[in-house]
């Protein structure tokens, strides 16, 4: 018999032409910023400036003729200081002349989707970092703080409105189509993916596709919930061991219009760098491939910048 | 292959030291003689401890741990075997957790205690290592049941970011202005302006959403024990109600905060302030984390650390080959 026994194939195994699919999260925490770049030699920090109101004039001036005193206008600056970042991978020169696929196209794709996922995270822990915080109370699982319920966005979209934020996004008319309905002006929230089963049991909850236009949506939007739009991603925002029982805490950002701004420098806002081998070595060894970033995040105003704390009614 | 060297004169607390790569790396306390010998891939924690007279061991303690702030990692939850209800609550443990004096922990899961569950403190360690009691003090105790029993575990770092918003232990009123005690160290400085989120269930609710400027980021410098820990803001609070801390164990409210907002150019000007002292910066970094004792790498106050440390050209493994 003629088999592979005596007649063995030259070539042992095919490796399919496509490769597998990486996960690529939502990135979120971006969307919602003001964005602004530090001017190349403008310095190490971006500053935004905000000349602040006049308190009221509410008392008469009575008879007397005498001015009362003058206010001085107070002036208040957020500074962020612009920080340098990146990674880079070394490839040594008998990758690229012996694999047959194109390892420097990939690694530059790699690189692209860390360097956009390490700026949504640095996004995310600033924002983390804003004073107006509240922990969920009107869910069932005795947790402190509880799951997330209409009542506790309610609150929080309340306080936010209560300091004069402004919604990002205009609201859906209705439309002639049936189980769909208009969508209001609202704030998005940012949220990580684990509440996704809370966010369905919110009453009133709208999923996306139930929008009378749904495609006025955006990707990583899983519905709304009164003036609330929620965008979810694996990178949202949570703590461990940070409930009253040691369970993962999870935070809802609240973004409004001008509540925080990104900031990148001139020149390097991000860069691909390929690094030839004749620079690397002296017998042309190995390329190095990799990405530098500049960033910064700044608050603007705490209290237009909401974060709704809460746990998930399972729990983890 | 980088190699870098220096010196440092110990403070007698943990210290770090940023690398961006760091592969092996030696101490030597010129004070004692003791030197200390760090390799990558070591467990967690271990060195080798070279002794004056050259005798090699591993302590049994940690000594030397290499750390990435960006990303801190949980640590094991150790068990409270009991909670002192107290102004400065305690939290005492059957065996000592391997926590240090200014460590920052957070406790939760207590039945009694759950008003001060989930938010992070820094401690002060006691009888012998045993015991954490919070550095700050509360305005009341904390419980209407007392006692208790928990969980806690130590938060390596906080937030990469300065400065960052932090929680509120206490409030008072001092003239016609108004002297805040947060949980752990703020790092907030003079000129910088602060936001306060205080709920109605810990009394001095007119603070709310106030924003004030700092007028001393450390007002008891000279109390060792509070260092850090309190400021002083221009906001007039002899007319609002006291701070509490409320003691029903049913909870309805969100802890109080307080988180820094811009600076206040006009008071920075005045007071030979810098105008950037309050910007916003990402401190995060990698290195090793060095800690303090005479059986650890950065020993005691006053002793003279001298230290060089090496970054490989790569991380391949390479074996031994047959010949």
């Amino acid at each position: 018999m003629n088999n592979r026994a005596n007649i063995p194939p030259a070539m042992i195994n095919s490796l399919y032409k496509r490769f597998l699919a990486v996960e690529e999260p939502n990135l979120i925490h971006g969307v919602t910023a003001t964005y602004q770049t530090l001017p190349k030699g403008g310095g190490l920090y971006m500053t935004w400036r905000r000349y602040e109101k006049f308190g009221l004039a509410l008392d008469d001036l009575g008879i007397t003729g005498q001015d009362p005193a003058p206010r001085d206008l107070e002036i208040n600056d957020y500074s962020a200081q612009v920080k340098y970042y990146g990674l880079y991978a070394n490839i040594q020169e008998q990758l690229e002349i012996q694999n047959q696929e194109s390892v420097l196209n990939i690694f530059a794709e790699r690189l692209g989707i860390s360097m956009r996922e390490s700026e949504d995270v640095l996004i995310r822990d600033r924002m983390a970092t804003t004073m107006n915080v509240m922990n969920c109370t009107k869910g069932g699982n005795a947790q402190v703080p509880t799951e997330i319920t209409r009542d506790d966005i309610v609150r929080m979209t309340q306080v936010l409105i209560r300091n004069s934020a402004k919604f990002i996004s205009r609201g859906v008319d209705g439309a002639d189509r049936y189980g769909s309905g208009p969508v209001r002006d609202a704030f998005f929230a940012l949220a990580n993916t684990d509440i996704i089963p809370d966010l369905e049991n919110c009453d009133g909850f709208q999923a996306r596709w139930n929008y009378s236009y749904p495609d006025k949506a955006l990707e990583s939007e899983w519905g709304a919930v009164r003036n609330i739009r929620v965008l979810v991603s694996p990178f949202g925002y949570k703590r461990e061991n940070a409930s009253s029982t040691g369970q993962t805490v999870y935070s809802v950002f609240f973004p409004t219009i001008e509540s925080y701004g990104i900031v990148d420098q001139s020149g390097t806002s991000s860069q691909l760098i390929y690094t030839a081998p004749n620079v690397n070595s002296r017998l042309n060894l190995y390329a190095s491939l990799g990405y530098k970033f500049t960033h910064a995040t700044q608050i603007f105003k705490d209290v237009w910048l909401g974060r709704l704390d809460c746990t998930i009614y399972a729990g983890v | 292959m980088a190699t870098f060297s220096n010196k440092f004169i110990s403070t007698g607390a943990r210290t770090f030291l940023p690398f961006q790569q760091v592969d092996e790396a030696d101490f030597w306390n010129a004070s004692t003689g003791v030197s200390f010998k760090w390799y990558r891939g070591m467990e967690n924690g271990k060195a080798i401890l070279i002794a004056q007279n050259g005798d090699k061991t591993f302590p049994a303690t940690k000594v030397i741990t290499p750390i990435k702030t960006s990303i801190p990692t949980i640590e094991a939850e150790k068990d409270v075997a009991s909670i002192t209800n107290a102004v400065q609550p305690v939290f005492i443990y059957d065996m000592a957790p391997g926590y240090v004096t200014n460590d920052i922990i957070r406790v939760y899961s207590s039945t009694n205690q759950r008003t001060i569950m989930g938010i992070d403190f820094a401690v002060t360690m006691n009888g012998p290592g045993t015991q954490a009691t919070t550095v700050c003090t509360l305005p009341n105790e904390p419980s209407e049941l007392g006692g208790g029993e928990g969980k806690s575990v130590r938060i390596p770092y906080g937030s990469p970011f300065y400065p960052a918003y932090r929680n509120i232990a206490d409030m008072i009123a001092v003239g016609q202005t108004l002297k805040v005690f947060t949980t752990v160290p703020h790092g907030y400085a003079a000129g910088g302006r602060v936001t306060f989120q205080v709920d109605r269930a810990f009394g001095m609710y007119q603070v709310n959403e106030l924003t004030g400027t700092i007028t001393d980021a450390n007002p008891d410098s000279t109390a060792p024990a509070k260092n850090s820990i309190s400021f002083i803001v221009d906001i007039d609070a002899t007319a609002f109600s006291a701070f509490e801390w409320p003691i029903s164990q049913t909870l309805t409210y969100t802890y109080p905060t307080v988180a820094p907002e811009g600076t206040d150019i006009a008071y920075a000007l005045k007071n030979n302030e810098s105008i950037y002292a309050s910007a916003y910066s990402d401190r995060s970094f990698i290195g090793l984390q060095l800690e303090a004792g005479v059986s650890a790498p950065v020993g005691v106050a006053g002793n003279e650390i001298w230290w060089s440390a090496s970054a490989n050209f790569s991380h391949d493994e390479i074996e031994p080959v047959d010949v």
